[in-house]
């Protein structure tokens, strides 16, 4: 019997070692509750216009299939405002973006493969505007907009982070590096996790 | 039997809880006690919810200063940062990324101000916890697994002895 125990055990640490994307544990549980409206005021001063970085963060955005852009909004900051919007502000000097999760309704869930997911109710992100941000390789020592963006919205739809280097759910990534901004197969795979197959 | 059981159970829930991420600047140790105006080792003494000037839903933490490393504050101050989110007015804010503070816990934190309001350096990444090495130095530990970062030229240091920390600190300000 310990040996079946044993076994059992194995077989279920190794399923999940096979998975290198996370979850965590949150989901949109409806397209039209994950529309994002986009605050381009007090946008970044430095390198792109202020058309290039909506376009960037657009490109972030369009990226996860069950998020959308709802238009504007004069709305900004991490309030619970029932509106997920993306917001331009001071962050500090290392911190290039940030996501919220300003609620959660702890009393909806779904269970996709062995995940018990809650339902995201409202997440805000916001973005540094004291930062070099990029959208090419002509980049110096500045930051992939479009990148930065693509992770932290895989964030906002329910993912945590990917052991697999060069998958946009990396936990790290170098300045000027423009590779992360398409998603790789492991990020494929764990949105997939997350979206199909639910009870 | 009962062992897998609370393995498999452990499994579910870590699933369920993990955290996720916030994008920060991955900065080494010289720079990283550059840029921090204030750094201090003390303990948690209180922490209150509050909005910030944002009108943003913050967590002030009370510090019982032990010892000031950068920026002029003295042994047994109370000195007051924040850290963003958490739960006021009936609305819960989770900032992902920042660092999680417990009442009476012994830390070392790198400080930035930000409109006036002190906020840790790159949320988790400026807080330290304070414990012993077997041989009975103290070390600092933090935790650097809900944050993406981004610039790392070196494999992320998640912990470093404190007296090189206080050694940087002084010979930092010396220049």
């Amino acid at each position: 019997m310990k040996k079946i125990v044993l076994m059992a055990a194995v077989l279920a640490l190794s399923a999940s070692l096979a998975s290198a994307y996370s979850l965590n544990g949150r989901k949109w549980f409806s397209s039209s509750d994950a529309t994002f409206r986009f605050n381009n005021s007090n946008g970044a001063t430095c390198c792109l216009s202020a058309s290039a970085q909506s376009s960037a963060i657009q490109s972030g955005l369009n990226a996860w299939a069950i998020l959308s852009n709802g238009g504007s909004t004069n709305l900004s900051g991490a309030k619970r405002d029932g509106v997920n919007v993306v917001s331009w502000g001071k962050l500090g000097g290392t911190t290039l973006g940030v996501t919220n999760y300003i609620a959660t309704d702890s009393s909806q869930s779904q269970v996709c493969g062995n995940n018990l997911i809650y339902r995201f109710q409202e997440v805000d992100v916001r973005f540094n505007n004291a930062f070099n941000w990029q959208t090419s390789s002509t980049c110096t020592n500045g930051f992939d907009l479009s990148g930065v963006s693509v992770h932290e919205f895989g964030h906002a739809v329910g993912l945590g982070h990917s052991s697999v280097p060069g998958a946009t759910m990396y936990p790290s990534v170098a300045a000027c590096d423009f590779s992360v901004s398409s998603l790789a197969n492991d990020d494929k795979a764990g949105y997939s996790a997350i979206y199909s197959g639910c009870r | 039997m009962k062992k897998a059981l609370v393995l498999a159970l452990a499994m579910v829930a870590l699933g369920a809880i993990s955290a996720s991420a916030t994008t920060v600047l991955y900065v080494p140790m010289n720079k990283s006690v550059d840029l921090s105006e204030v750094i201090l080792l003390g303990h948690v003494l209180r922490m209150e919810p509050a909005y910030n000037a944002e009108g943003e839903i913050v967590t002030r933490i009370d510090l019982l200063v032990e010892e000031g490393l950068k920026g002029g504050v003295e042994r047994s101050a109370i000195f007051s940062f924040f850290a963003r989110g958490g739960s006021l007015d009936g609305v819960h804010v989770e900032t992902v990324g920042e660092a999680k503070y417990r009442l009476g816990e012994r830390v070392l934190v790198q400080l930035e101000s930000i409109d006036g309001e002190y906020y840790t350096l790159g949320l988790a990444f400026g807080k330290w916890n304070v414990a012993q090495e077997r041989d009975g130095r103290p070390v600092m530990i933090r935790n650097l697994s809900d944050l993406h970062m981004v610039g790392a030229e070196e494999t992320p240091v998640d912990k470093f002895p404190l007296q090189r920390m206080r050694d940087i600190a002084a010979l930092r300000q010396a220049f």
